[in-house]
């Protein structure tokens, strides 16, 4: 979508244009989803958190700026809800978690795969999957905003509330952390990237 | 390297929600859509109801006033 375009579909539904809403929805709706799947690892939160930030949307409509970037406006929200998602499961979960962990089958043990890992279609997809799974989530958030979202360097640090310099840093750390987890995981990874990427 | 690493993770599969529920996010939004959009169309009749009356009101208003001053000087 082009900045003139995106403007139009702005004004459009600051107007209350429905028509507007499902061109950005179709627009942006798969690389949402896709981030928050793969920030949550859970189809139910993700879909619940993706509903609730396009709900955001239509119900800030008339409050957005006439230049709103609508991506980073949307990556934003769904960050923000997904942080204060868990920060409500890290309540809840805190007094169970160490009762449940004591018990040896307990699903807080087992290695549960992503929702990704158990489609993905190769070894070395099913490989970053499971690195990106085990990643921190400030880490995680920066590759999938750039790299799965599609964001520049400047929306992504804007939607994450740090500085460009700051994301370029997390970044270049989150890239490195992949790697290394990969290399741990499999050594021949290096093989596999020079085959499919030379 | 970089580059590597950032095409690898924009080539992983994407995903979306099923049917059912990207149509129920669709139709919750336009509901709200359409909320929003019904409350801006009834003040704009309002206000097409409401201009013309005030301005006759205030066209009779002025009439009388000047049916007065001119009794007053015994013009009517």
């Amino acid at each position: 979508m082009d900045r003139d375009t995106e403007l139009q579909l702005v004004e459009r539904l600051r107007a209350g244009d429905s028509r507007a809403f499902d061109a950005i929805y179709e627009s942006v709706n798969a690389r949402l989803f896709t981030f928050l799947l793969r920030l949550s690892r859970r189809r139910d939160v993700a879909e619940d958190l993706l509903e609730e930030t396009w709900l955001r949307l239509v119900k800030h409509a008339t409050r957005l700026r006439p230049d709103t970037r609508i991506a980073p406006w949307l990556f934003t929200v769904a960050r923000h809800l997904h942080v204060s998602y868990v920060r409500s499961r890290i309540l809840e979960d805190s007094a169970t978690a160490s009762l449940m962990s004591l018990w040896p089958f307990s699903p807080l043990n087992s290695d549960q795969p992503s929702p990704f890992e158990a489609t993905a279609v190769n070894e070395l997809h099913r490989r970053i999957e499971r690195a990106l799974a085990l990643m921190p989530a400030t880490s995680r958030e920066v590759l999938l905003l750039v790299a799965v979202g599609g964001l520049d360097h400047s929306d992504a640090a804007d939607v994450c509330g740090i500085t460009p310099e700051a994301l370029r840093q997390r970044l270049s750390r989150a890239r490195a952390l992949l790697a290394r987890s990969l290399d741990d995981e499999a050594p021949s990874t290096a093989r596999v990237l020079s085959e499919v990427a030379p | 390297m970089t580059d590597q690493w950032s095409q690898l993770l924009a080539d992983l599969p994407g995903a979306k929600p099923d049917d059912a529920r990207a149509d129920r996010i669709r139709s919750r939004c336009h509901a709200v859509l359409a909320r929003r959009r019904r409350p801006r169309l009834g003040a704009l009749a309002r206000r097409r109801v409401w201009e013309p009356v005030v301005a006759g009101l205030g066209g009779v208003y002025l009439a009388a006033i000047i049916v007065f001053a001119l009794g007053l000087y015994g013009v009517l």
